[in-house]
């Protein structure tokens, strides 16, 4: 496969969303709901942009190094967004082509940055790190892509997630498809260094005060092998679909049982 | 030049009531006038060990039980870090293995140990593993911590 890679800055985040390129979510989407993803991938259907979802690419912005945030990014004053000062920095803002954010949210942000940079860990794989570097290339007749957050060329990737606990990331792994975005980074960047897969980490940091705690988190091999199977199974299947130009998604009655961790805190409870 | 060989041998229970799983090592090494024979001895040994050890699924809980390094003085900065992938840990006796390290700490613990002249070794050593991949996620943690203190 050949792999265009993507300076930072080179791309605004919609232009890359806007690629038509399966990249990591929308693949995790397509396992969901095949449907669903040809929608987004079309252009028929946008997501719609959540508070969450603001937050998310705020943090990340503050994180990058490369990024200009104070171009970008004006910190609203103090003030009930209700108030004629909040309307005024607001239309102050959209003049000036800026992003208002609240004061609230920047203080968040500012915290969960000072603590992912305390956690030792997590800034040594941010110190001397490339950071938003993009990834792209053609896997068949599917356009593939992915922005590494964090990169050590040849090294190491780690993605940035904030998350509501810390000590219960390994549930969102699951629930978010990590799993799947991890072994799928790893297998398109292992395209630019000899197929070697470098080793993937979560660096995962709170969104609640007081502490906005930060933990580093690496899947470990079940876990990553996992994630390469969806990955390969999703790709087939896009391949196909493509082909056939059926996008529907499987409607057959499914039977549901309980998640490991569930039976574990069962099995606890009624053995104590 | 003189010679060392070094053996090692250990079994543990199996799966089953009865049964057992064994394994041994043997290494060979030399000596140069001059040199310790003690440690390339506990060297050797540590290295045997660890093999034994990796082999029956018992590294990670070793270096759990083992207690804290002692740490050696900071020096000069130096080289690139570098990662591999964590090893797997099978449980052993039916309690659950410690937590194996990750990459990302193994990645730390080589940018603080290449600023420490012969920390790495002496890590290795007090650890009996073979290499830092064989830590526990807690003991990696801990030498973390210790690498990272001020220097008293």
């Amino acid at each position: 496969m050949t792999i265009t890679i993507i300076p930072p800055g080179t791309e605004t985040d919609e232009q890359y969303h806007q690629s038509k390129c399966w990249g990591s979510t929308l693949l995790n989407t397509f396992i969901r709901s095949p449907a669903l993803a040809h929608r987004i991938i079309t252009g028929t259907w946008r997501q719609p942009e959540t508070p969450a979802l603001r937050f998310g690419r705020l943090f990340h912005h503050r994180m990058d190094r490369t990024f200009a945030f104070d171009q970008h990014y004006r910190i609203a004053p103090d003030v009930d967004k209700r108030t004629k000062a909040w309307a005024a920095a607001e239309e102050q803002a959209n003049v000036d082509g800026v992003v208002l954010i609240s004061f609230d949210d920047h203080q968040q942000a500012e915290a969960m940055r000072a603590s992912v940079l305390a956690n030792p860990v997590a800034a040594s794989l941010l110190e001397g790190a490339q950071q938003e570097i993009g990834y792209r290339g053609s896997h068949g007749n599917i356009r593939v892509q992915c922005r590494a957050d964090v990169l050590h060329q040849g090294s190491h990737i780690a993605d940035l997630k904030t998350t509501v606990d810390a000590d219960e990331f390994g549930k969102s792994v699951g629930s978010y498809g990590y799993h799947v975005q991890a072994a799928f980074y790893r297998w398109l960047i292992s395209h630019t260094c000899n197929g070697e897969l470098l080793p993937f980490s979560f660096i995962a940091v709170e969104k609640q005060a007081p502490l906005y705690r930060c933990r580093v988190y690496d899947l470990d091999d079940q876990f990553l092998e996992l994630g390469q199977q969806s990955v390969h199974a999703a790709l087939d299947d896009i391949a196909r679909r493509t082909e056939s130009g059926d996008w529907d998604d499987h409607q057959d009655a499914e039977m549901v049982s309980p998640p490991a961790w569930m039976l574990a805190q069962v099995t606890r409870s009624t053995a104590a | 030049m003189s010679q060392i060989i070094v053996n090692i041998s250990k079994k543990i229970q199996g799966k089953s009531e009865y049964s057992s799983i064994s394994a041994s090592c043997s290494l060979e090494g030399t000596f140069l006038p001059g040199q310790d024979p003690g440690n390339e001895c506990a060297r050797l040994y540590a290295q045997a060990e660890a093999a034994v050890d990796r082999q029956l699924g018992l590294a990670a809980a070793q270096s759990e039980a083992s207690h804290a390094p002692t740490l050696p003085a900071p020096a000069a900065p130096s080289s690139q870090p570098s990662s591999s992938r964590p090893m797997a840990y099978p449980s052993s006796g039916g309690r659950r293995a410690p937590s194996p390290s990750s990459a990302a700490q193994h990645r730390l613990l080589r940018m603080l140990c290449d600023r420490i002249p012969g920390a790495i070794d002496r890590i290795l050593a007090e650890h009996r593993i073979a290499s830092i991949e064989a830590l526990s996620s807690r003991a990696a943690s801990s030498i973390i911590d210790q690498l990272k203190a001020p220097a008293p």
